[in-house]
């Protein structure tokens, strides 16, 4: 496993090629009421998104609930979008503090209601690892305490800099840093067994 | 295992919601098509005038003997206050980090304190200071600048509802702060006391009152 560093340069303008428009132009189109620009806007963000709550929730229904919520509530919010500033680690908060509405609103832990929302769902298994690195990862990272996963799912996997993840989570660069850093250490031991029983 | 950084292969493997969520939006969203809200130079303008008008309703009773200051005074306090807010309410971007943040919101009231206790001319005893008439006199001055705050706050959290979405607390607690040194500005000018006790907790104790029950608003109103 390539040791991970923590800074990185910012997403804000995520592109796949130089010559589509930058996330922060599609957005500032968006604002002046191009809707093919949303369009394009949520194709290109939307997986992140969705990556990121799926990680919160563990549920793909709830996930899917809670990213239409928050493109709603960018609709309501657009007219306060700085033009500019990097629109990904905006979209996350607003993802973040929806589900964490929702959360409280539901007053039941994620996991403990089926679909319907009547019967228990089995949980999630999460002890022992899977014979595959990126599947012992995923399960390796659902097993960490929940403040060190968010802020390693959000600069390894989502590819915010510290500074945007700090953003995002209301917190400080150095506490970022911190729980990616005690993150990591719990990781590596999980992988390192995982190695052992590979071997 | 086909790549060297597994964080990558996760990152990959994220998958674009399916069709129906975009569909939902459309139709729900899209089509519904809101006006957007007022922009954050309206706010910051809507902020300034809000303040200014604010800070005159809260000292009409010192209006006649004391009109310059208050006009004067209230423009300056009203520009202040707008900066301060152009330069750290975020919108889509946390402009200022949450530890600048709680430094501006800790200078700030240790300012109106350090203020307060240096323009006092002495300090009676906190047994006496609170005592019969002056109880009264101080409770009327500390309703004076607590309602003067609370209007001022909630205009403030009104303007900017649903526009932060990374520190609501933090920044509904700035709200608070300025609208506290409001009550406070505005009480100094119609009360002629200069007792150390008085000043600091009739004139100046808006400011943590009104801090810390808008960084609880703020949660509330301030969210997208």
């Amino acid at each position: 496993m390539v040791e991970p560093t923590l800074e990185r340069p910012a997403v804000g303008s995520i592109t796949t090629d130089a010559s589509e428009p930058t996330t922060e132009e599609l957005m500032e189109h968006y604002v002046a009421g191009n809707l093919v620009a949303f369009e394009t806007l949520y194709r290109r963000l939307s997986p992140k998104l969705f990556g990121y709550l799926l990680r919160l929730t563990r549920r793909r229904d709830r996930a899917e609930d809670l990213v239409q919520t928050t493109f709603a509530k960018v609709h309501r919010a657009r007219a306060s979008y700085l033009p500019g500033s990097p629109v990904l680690p905006w979209l996350l908060a607003i993802g973040r503090r929806s589900f964490f509405d929702e959360h409280r609103r539901a007053k039941v832990r994620p996991e403990d209601l089926s679909y319907d929302g009547s019967l228990p769902e089995p949980r999630e298994e999460t002890v022992g690892l899977g014979t595959d690195v990126v599947e012992a990862l995923e399960r390796a990272l659902s097993s960490l305490p929940e403040t060190y996963a968010e802020a390693i799912q959000l600069t390894k996997v989502t590819g915010l800099s510290v500074s945007e993840a700090a953003d995002v989570l209301g917190t400080t660069k150095a506490a970022v840093k911190l729980r990616v850093h005690r993150g990591y250490l719990l990781l590596r031991e999980q992988l390192e067994a995982f190695k052992r029983d590979e071997t | 295992m086909t790549t060297r950084d597994p964080f990558q292969a996760l990152a990959r493997a994220e998958e674009t919601p399916p069709l129906r969520v975009l569909e939902a939006l459309r139709a729900d969203m899209l089509e519904a098509r809101p006006a957007p809200g007022p922009s954050r130079n309206r706010r910051l303008v809507a902020s300034a005038l809000w303040v200014f008008a604010g800070l005159l309703l809260g000292s009409l009773g010192a209006f006649s003997s004391q009109a310059l200051w208050l006009l004067g005074g209230g423009a300056a306090f009203a520009l202040v206050g707008a900066g301060l807010l152009a330069g750290v309410v975020p919108g889509s971007r946390a402009r200022v980090g949450l530890g600048l943040r709680r430094a501006l919101l800790a200078a700030l009231s240790l300012g109106l304190f350090s203020v307060l206790v240096l323009s006092a001319t002495e300090f009676a005893p906190w047994a006496t200071a609170f005592a019969g008439a002056g109880g009264r006199h101080a409770l009327s001055c500390g309703i004076h600048a607590l309602l003067t705050g609370v209007l001022g706050a909630a205009g403030l959290l009104w303007i900017w509802r649903g526009t932060d979405p990374f520190t609501p607390d933090a920044t509904g607690a700035l709200f608070g702060a300025i609208a506290g040194l409001l009550g406070a500005f505005s009480v100094g000018l119609s009360c002629s006391s200069h007792e150390g006790w008085h000043l600091v907790v009739a004139h100046g104790s808006s400011v943590v009152w009104l801090g810390t029950a808008c960084g609880w608003a703020g949660l509330k109103w301030l969210r997208p």
